[in-house]
């Protein structure tokens, strides 16, 4: 097990490597930060000397090394627009983002399985084809639009939630901040938590009551209703945890999409976590930025197929290795 | 001996309001204390209905249209649906077709074992842990299998388990449906002496489920032979395999690829058995029988004393003109 994790970390550095590769190709076309840094006025030889001093006037490929070279040596670079460290500002900002899409994956995932599950068992229900309804909204319609809409409702017309910020925040140790512990940011938490976490919650939903049933139809478990074992017991016992399978590695997945679509919901919510600062990053080509929120989400994403892949070696003894001498067959 | 299980004039229906079909027609049999019946017939004659139908268990369009199953004295056709489940596993165990997935692919053959056991007797986890290796050993697994996984099991394991929990409370009535059928042969032949020996043993009546007239001839003390919803002829399995009343059977039994050096053509029964919309009037063999007569096409025999067995049949009748 810890030899597995170990190679699936090793592999996450390829992964991080080659993201590095293709964003630094594309750099070349989000625009001229050198046009951003000096504004409008400025001679040929001031903008000759910052080109060089910043090393743009190499191919993307030797920047592209000498940036990971400087990785490896701990540094991060400066962000030109705000010419603070970029490691400071997305240490600055990770808590903000991290606080949402964990927020965000709670509200999907704790009543999405009930719910799923619930659909499955009482097709016929009303309140099943109601999920149904609702669950087929959130997967089609855009992050963006649920965000506004929510807007409208809970804080234009309502007034019971902010509509932008992060409400109140308080510092945990040297590292975080935390918008949990007050009220005023618990408030503002809700929408942008609900609005992010709304898709996922959508699609689980919907897996969860498609795996449900097709564990019902699974032979084991028509013996396990001969074998007289209580409706309880069936379901709790071995439908769900069968249908959970794909339900770990979906809901893992989205995990990703999560902080992806969180440059969305962060826009929309105007939330000062890093996807607005990628996006600000983005406006003004502000290079170190922009890769290192690249890297880090590659290492976010393999760090959660990595979790996935744990989770379901818990699951599902198949994917154990057996021991020596218990594979046997007598 | 007083018979533990009679199942008399079960019919089970298939279908809505405006189409139903008729998909058991009155079926009837009873199995004693150690016997084993085997129920044999074509693929869609309704054998695997007839065992769904004991255990109550038929899928959505099918329902019990009438009759009684009466085990120990107690109709459990009528009884609501939640005494329904303290009757299967505890008084009836069942096996059923693909028997390869009948045990969950995540939990140990153990942890299986004693979740029944434990659902069905007040044991402590210990005593089911217990009682779970000595039905392990009954059924001849390895006991150091306990902790294994399903996938780590050959099949005949599998199907040992699979026996195992079906008879780990101590059913009285053992249904096999189609028990063998994904294993080759020679465990076939181990996992029916093994039934055998286990219902004899425990005192149980099997309901034995095949299309396999072989594996039936081995281990059944009765067979019946059951064609397009009904049962056409029943009796000692001797009898039924070596003298043959209806024309069925023997075709059935015709049909059996022989060993022997030569392979002659094998004969076979003309045509199919008919769809359930499209039984004949009359006798339901009557479309593929070579002896079929007049009677057959107009009225439906019911079982009859033939020769040595009961067989649904016309040319068994004693005041029939037949057929030169």
């Amino acid at each position: 097990m810890l030899a597995f994790a170990f190679s699936r970390a090793l592999q996450a550095i390829p992964v991080v490597l080659v993201v590095g590769l293709i964003a630094f190709a594309l750099f070349a076309y989000v625009g001229d930060p050198v046009l951003i840094m000096l504004g409008q006025e400025h001679t040929e030889a001031q903008r000759k000397l910052l080109v060089e001093q910043l090393g743009l006037d190499q191919p993307f490929y030797v920047q592209y090394v000498r940036y990971i070279w400087a990785v490896l040596h701990g540094q991060l670079g400066i962000s030109y627009s705000f010419g603070r460290p970029v490691a400071q500002l997305i240490a600055g900002r990770l808590p903000a983002t991290l606080e949402l899409a964990s927020v965000a994956a709670v509200f999907a995932v704790i009543p999405a399985i009930p719910l799923g599950l619930f659909s499955a068992i009482r097709p016929r229900n009303l309140l099943s084809r109601g999920i149904l309804l609702v669950s087929l909204l959130g997967v089609s319609a855009p992050t963006f639009m649920i965000g506004l809409l929510l807007i409208l409702g809970f804080s234009v017309a309502l007034g019971w939630f902010p509509s932008f910020g992060r409400g109140q925040v308080v510092q945990v140790g040297r590292w975080w901040t935390t918008g949990l512990l007050t009220g005023s940011g618990l408030r503002a938490i809700v929408l942008p938590a609900l609005t992010l976490g709304s898709v996922q919650m959508s699609f689980i939903v919907r897996l969860m009551r498609a795996e449900i049933i097709r564990a019902l139809q699974a032979d084991y478990i028509r013996f396990a209703r001969a074998r007289g074992l209580p409706e309880r017991s069936l379901y709790c016992v071995h439908v769900c945890r069968n249908a959970l399978l794909p339900v770990v590695t979906a809901a893992g997945l989205q995990l990703g999409n999560v902080l992806a679509f969180s440059v969305v919901t962060e826009t929309v919510f105007q939330w000062p976590g890093l996807g607005l600062l990628f996006i600000s990053a983005v406006r003004g080509a502000d290079i170190p930025v922009m890769s290192a929120y690249l890297m880090l989400a590659g290492l976010g994403f393999v760090a959660i197929n990595l979790s996935v892949d744990l989770a379901y070696h818990a699951i599902d003894p198949r994917l154990r290795i057996p021991h020596l001498g218990a594979s046997s067959e007598s | 001996m007083p018979s533990l299980i009679e199942v008399k004039d079960l019919s089970v229906e298939i279908g809505a309001k405006q189409a139903v079909l008729l998909a058991l027609d009155r079926i009837s049999f009873a199995i004693a204390h150690g016997e084993v019946l085997g129920l044999v017939g074509e693929s869609g004659a309704g054998k695997s209905l007839t065992a769904a139908a004991i255990i109550r268990m038929l899928e959505a369009p099918a329902r019990i249209a009438g009759g009684q199953v009466v085990l120990n004295g107690v109709r459990i056709d009528s009884i609501s649906d939640n005494e329904m489940k303290r009757v299967r596993g505890r008084q009836i165990g069942t096996i059923f077709q693909n028997s390869l997935d009948a045990l969950d692919p995540l939990y140990t053959v153990g942890q299986q074992l004693v979740e029944t056991i434990r659902c069905h007797l007040p044991l402590s986890a210990s005593q089911a842990r217990k009682r779970a290796m000595e039905w392990l050993r009954e059924v001849e697994f390895p006991e150091q299998r306990f902790y294994a996984y399903p996938h780590e099991l050959s099949g005949g394991m599998r199907q040992r388990a699979a026996i195992a929990l079906a008879l780990c409370a101590e059913p009285y009535l053992l249904i096999a449906d189609e028990p063998t059928t994904a294993l080759d042969l020679p465990v076939q032949a181990q996992m029916v002496g093994l039934l055998k020996r286990l219902v004899q043993h425990k005192k149980m009546a099997a309901l034995l489920v095949t299309h396999n007239l072989g594996l039936v001839a081995l281990a059944a003390d009765r067979i019946a032979v059951m064609y397009a919803g009904r049962i056409v002829e029943m009796g000692p399995t001797r009898a039924v395999v070596q003298r043959p009343a209806h024309p069925y059977t023997m075709g059935l039994l015709e049909s059996i690829p022989p060993l022997s050096y030569r392979v002659r053509r094998l004969r076979q029964i003309a045509g199919t058995m008919p769809r359930l919309g499209a039984i004949p009037p009359g006798c339901p063999f009557s479309s593929r029988c070579n002896h079929v007569f007049a009677r057959c096409h107009r009225a439906r025999p019911e079982l009859m004393t033939a020769q040595m067995t009961q067989a649904a049949c016309w040319l068994h009748a004693e005041s029939t003109c037949k057929p030169t």
